[in-house]
């Protein structure tokens, strides 16, 4: 818990954001995160982010998920309950194979969402740190961590260089990662 | 960051460069010899006609491919195809000529009635009574003029849209800027043609393809015959855009757009095995006597294809393009796309030569002379239509939105 402390650039022009956005981190900057009302093609980059690993996650829960479809089935029908259909062999993989290809698609969809609203925070009755409420409308907010040691002033004349209509600190003395209503 | 592709010349122009011309004359002077060594030495015309009709069936649809490919994207307002588009309109403008070819070898197979090909010809001199029996309970739709219409029918109308397409788009080069209506009846034309391709692309593939093995019938084949030449159709227009890229030419077109056709590759050959499996599952778990030799042929006798065919179309596609990284890699796009095409190669070798001719089966003179005859009829149609008219459709009304693709 405890309580941080962020200075906000109020950005109203996604192409001042982009351009201000590695201005901003040349300048050996490290941005806490950037909030805006829409997707903006080509933030990432701009925000230098490592590529996401959710489709790595993905490719795991796929994988198990074929596992699990073929191990029951397997096990079901060749040793637990075997049961002849139309004289074919016991272990007839081929009529395993769309419930195998749904479950994969399933835990492979239902997983990544959990994983990406898990990470992002998104999940229903998730509780999430609002830094402006105007970020949910019409500006883009640019977020930097602070605390005593920075030099506030600097970093304010930064910003407003970059493009930043104006820069407010915002604090949040209640700080939490992870918290549900 | 905001992807303005400053170095983009919209009246880039590309011109056939004399090398590419040679090797492409060259091809087709091999394939042909090769062919022809082939046809003097087997002398087994049952074999020549099935490789002519899975040659020119399958390159003609492939290059068709090309204008489905505009045709809906027009229909879905697609916007992001505009910087390539001229290449698919250059790879379409090889399909009236295959569509002639085509067109001579199936009158000239049904005209000489030639039943050691489509069985149904001549169905009195089939000796088993129930198979008589059976085909002609279906001569109501395979019958000689019946079968003659729709191929016209078919050829027609596929060759007046590939023509009609490469029309409007050079009209609107020509028109002022910000003139809509050559879009406008793009789109109204891609309604139609649509609709008829649909219909038409099933039939097709009945008549030319699943007619060989006459007594047998499957409900997915066309649409399996169609995705076949989908994907590879694609990978035919990527060939052809990392050729050019790699020349220095089409700037417009980045690593977004041929991510995105990377994930057509994919999808698509996700959607094949799909197909393939969906009508062998089917056939395998009724286990009816009709319908299972079919598969029983091919496996005996064609097990090598029966393996590859999966291998190169669906394992190799689907573990090589999986990662995001490699859909943008030229390297691996021209080798996976060289693997597609060749793969759904032998997928139309292996759905025509066991009904034609049969347990003995070769890859000969014949069989690959003619391919690379092909190969080198489409590039130098492509390469020399591409030359005529500028790289990039500058009147697009969906210009800007392509330039500044990101996926």
């Amino acid at each position: 818990m405890g309580s941080k402390k962020f200075l906000l650039g109020i950005f109203g022009d996604e192409d001042v954001l982009l351009e201000g956005v590695p201005a901003i981190r040349e300048k050996g900057i490290k941005i806490y995160d950037v909030f805006t009302p829409f997707p903006i093609h080509g933030l990432d980059t701009a925000m230098g982010l490592r590529e996401s690993k959710l489709h790595i996650a993905g490719f795991i829960y796929g994988i198990t998920g074929t596992s699990i479809a073929l191990g029951f089935m397997t096990w079901a029908n060749t040793f637990d309950w075997r049961v002849n259909f139309g004289g074919k062999p016991f272990w007839s993989w081929p009529a395993y194979i769309p419930i195998t290809f749904e479950l994969t698609v399933l835990m492979a969809s239902a997983g990544m969402v959990a994983t990406f609203m898990y990470l992002c925070r998104l999940a229903p009755g998730v509780q999430k740190h609002i830094m402006d409420l105007r970020q949910t409308d019409d500006k883009m907010v640019v977020a930097i961590e602070i605390d005593e040691h920075t030099d506030v002033n600097n970093l304010t004349s930064i910003l407003k260089s970059s493009g930043a209509e104006e820069v407010n600190t915002k604090v949040i003395d209640d700080w939490y990662r992870y918290k549900i209503a | 960051m905001g992807h303005h592709n400053t170095e983009v010349d919209l009246n880039e122009r590309f011109e056939f460069p004399a090398k590419l011309k040679n090797i492409a004359f060259g091809l087709m002077g091999v394939g042909l010899l090769a062919f022809l060594a082939g046809v003097f030495i087997s002398h087994d015309s049952t074999r020549t006609l099935a490789v002519m009709l899975q040659n020119g069936l399958f390159f003609m649809l492939i290059t068709l491919i090309s204008t489905f490919f505009i045709a809906i994207h027009y229909m879905a307002n697609g916007g992001y195809m505009v910087a390539l588009k001229r290449i698919p309109e250059a790879i379409s403008q090889t399909m009236p000529i295959i569509a002639l070819f085509v067109f001579g070898l199936i009158a000239y197979i049904i005209l000489g009635k030639r039943n050691d090909i489509f069985i149904w010809l001549n169905i009195p001199a089939i000796k088993n009574a129930e198979a008589r029996e059976l085909l002609e309970g279906k001569t109501g739709y395979l019958n000689v003029p019946f079968f003659i219409v729709r191929i016209i029918a078919y050829l027609t109308v596929w060759s007046f849209g590939v023509m009609q397409y490469r029309k409007f788009s050079l009209q609107e080069d020509a028109a002022p800027a910000g003139s809509m209506k050559n879009h406008i009846n793009s789109r109204l034309f891609s309604g139609f043609f649509l609709v008829f391709f649909a219909v038409t692309i099933s039939t097709s593939s009945w008549d030319w393809l699943m007619s060989i093995d006459a007594k047998w019938y499957s409900t997915m084949y066309g649409w399996y015959c169609f995705v076949s030449a989908l994907v590879s159709g694609i990978s035919l227009m990527m060939l052809v855009i990392q050729y050019l890229r790699n020349q220095g030419h089409l700037k417009a077109v980045t690593d977004e757009h041929v991510h995105d056709l990377g994930k057509f590759m994919f999808a698509f050959s996700i959607l094949w095995t799909y197909l393939w499996f969906s009508q062998y599952m089917l056939i395998w778990y009724s286990n009816n006597p009709e319908e299972t030799v079919y598969f029983r042929q091919r496996y005996d006798h064609y097990k090598v294809l029966f393996y590859l065919n999966l291998l190169m179309n669906f394992v190799t596609p689907i573990f090589v393009l999986m990662k995001n990284t490699s859909k943008r890699n030229s390297r691996v796009l021209v080798f996976i796309a060289s693997v597609i095409i060749i793969g759904h190669w032998v997928d139309y070798y292996q759905m025509i030569m066991p009904g034609t001719v049969g347990n003995n089966w070769h890859i000969g003179m014949q069989e690959i002379g003619l391919p690379i005859f092909f190969v080198g009829l489409i590039i130098w149609r492509t390469f020399s239509q591409l030359e005529k008219a500028p790289l990039i459709p500058k009147n697009h009304p969906y210009l800007q939105e392509s330039l500044h693709h990101h996926v």
